[in-house]
């Protein structure tokens, strides 16, 4: 359940003024959800590192927050950014293993069950391979369910081009899981 | 296998649950306090000039070499094509640029001249990513 961003916006502010557990409490509402962005987005056993690194920046430089965006959407942003940063500091590119998703048996369609895992982790490993700006839109989209025009505001673009761009990620993700690339 | 966009919307909200699930919340916080604290709190963001950011950007691309195709100074001259992508024509220069950007396919062959992306006008943008959508 999201938090209306008012109390965020409070809790920024309190910050501001130097309140440590208005940050903290920010942390514990949104870490899950930059997590999950993070491991969408390739982060393997440095999504908690590359989580405590996003908001640390964030909070250092909240200066850039702009009032009345979303707090969760900005740190991802900022997420993405550390993430990259990682990367080019290991010079690797990402590299995510198939297969490693498990999703809850209930029992009812074993079967279905392994395909419906089988083309997560197919998906899992494409979304990583998008580039930047196609993935942080496929995923603050596809994932998050943000409109076009919160992800216009959230990656400092526009609503057609937030389409574009999502377009072409689908496009992108179909070749890559049915074995065109 | 095949995949339909409606199956990339329906697994979407799954999409990095298990690799998320080891995060505790409760330790990050305690990690970002402390360093926090130990960074002094709060600080400024230093300016940077828009402008400055840009020309970084086309600085990174023309030293990768992305869009350096030949020896003539002339842009290229190219033809209006099929429009594959939604709502291409409502994007401005700068944005047709960001989305051939975010391409890292190589640029198409043929095209003469020292040429980037900021010598070309909208509709040869336009014209440009729908050749590279293929």
């Amino acid at each position: 359940m999201p938090h209306p961003e008012p109390e965020d916006a409070a809790l920024i502010a309190r910050w501001q003024g130097g309140d440590e557990a208005a940050a903290a409490e920010l942390v514990r509402r949104h870490a899950r959800a930059v997590a999950r962005f993070l491991a969408a987005a390739g982060a393997r056993e440095d999504v908690e590192d590359l989580v405590q690194e996003a908001f640390f920046r964030a909070f250092r430089h909240i200066a850039g927050y702009r009032a009345g965006a979303s707090f969760r959407t900005w740190v991802m942003t900022i997420a993405s950014n550390a993430l990259t940063d990682l990367r080019r500091r290991a010079g690797r590119r990402p590299a995510v293993p198939l297969g490693d998703h498990e999703v809850a048996d209930d029992g009812a369609d074993p079967h279905g069950e392994a395909v419906e895992r089988d083309l997560l982790a197919r998906v899992q490993a494409a979304v990583a391979l998008l580039p930047r700006m196609q993935r942080d839109v496929f995923l603050l989209r596809a994932q998050q369910g943000l409109d076009y025009d919160a992800i216009a505001r959230a990656l400092d673009t526009s609503a057609g081009a937030a389409r574009v761009h999502y377009h072409h990620a689908v496009k992108r993700l179909r070749r890559v899981v049915e074995g065109g690339e | 296998m095949r995949v339909s966009e409606r199956d990339l919307e329906r697994l979407g909200p799954r999409l990095g649950e298990d690799g998320a699930a080891p995060v505790d919340p409760d330790r990050v916080a305690a990690s970002v306090t402390a360093r926090l604290r130990s960074a002094g709190g709060a600080a400024r963001v230093r300016p940077v000039g828009r402008w400055l950011a840009m020309a970084a950007g086309l600085a990174l691309m023309v030293s990768a070499g992305w869009f350096t195709f030949g020896q003539e100074g002339t842009p290229p001259s190219v033809g209006s094509g099929p429009v594959l992508a939604p709502g291409l024509h409502d994007l401005s220069a700068g944005e047709l640029r960001q989305v051939l950007d975010s391409l890292d396919a190589p640029g198409p062959s043929g095209l003469a001249g020292q040429v980037t992306l900021d010598d070309l006008d909208a509709e040869q943008l336009e014209t440009l990513l729908t050749m590279m959508e293929g």
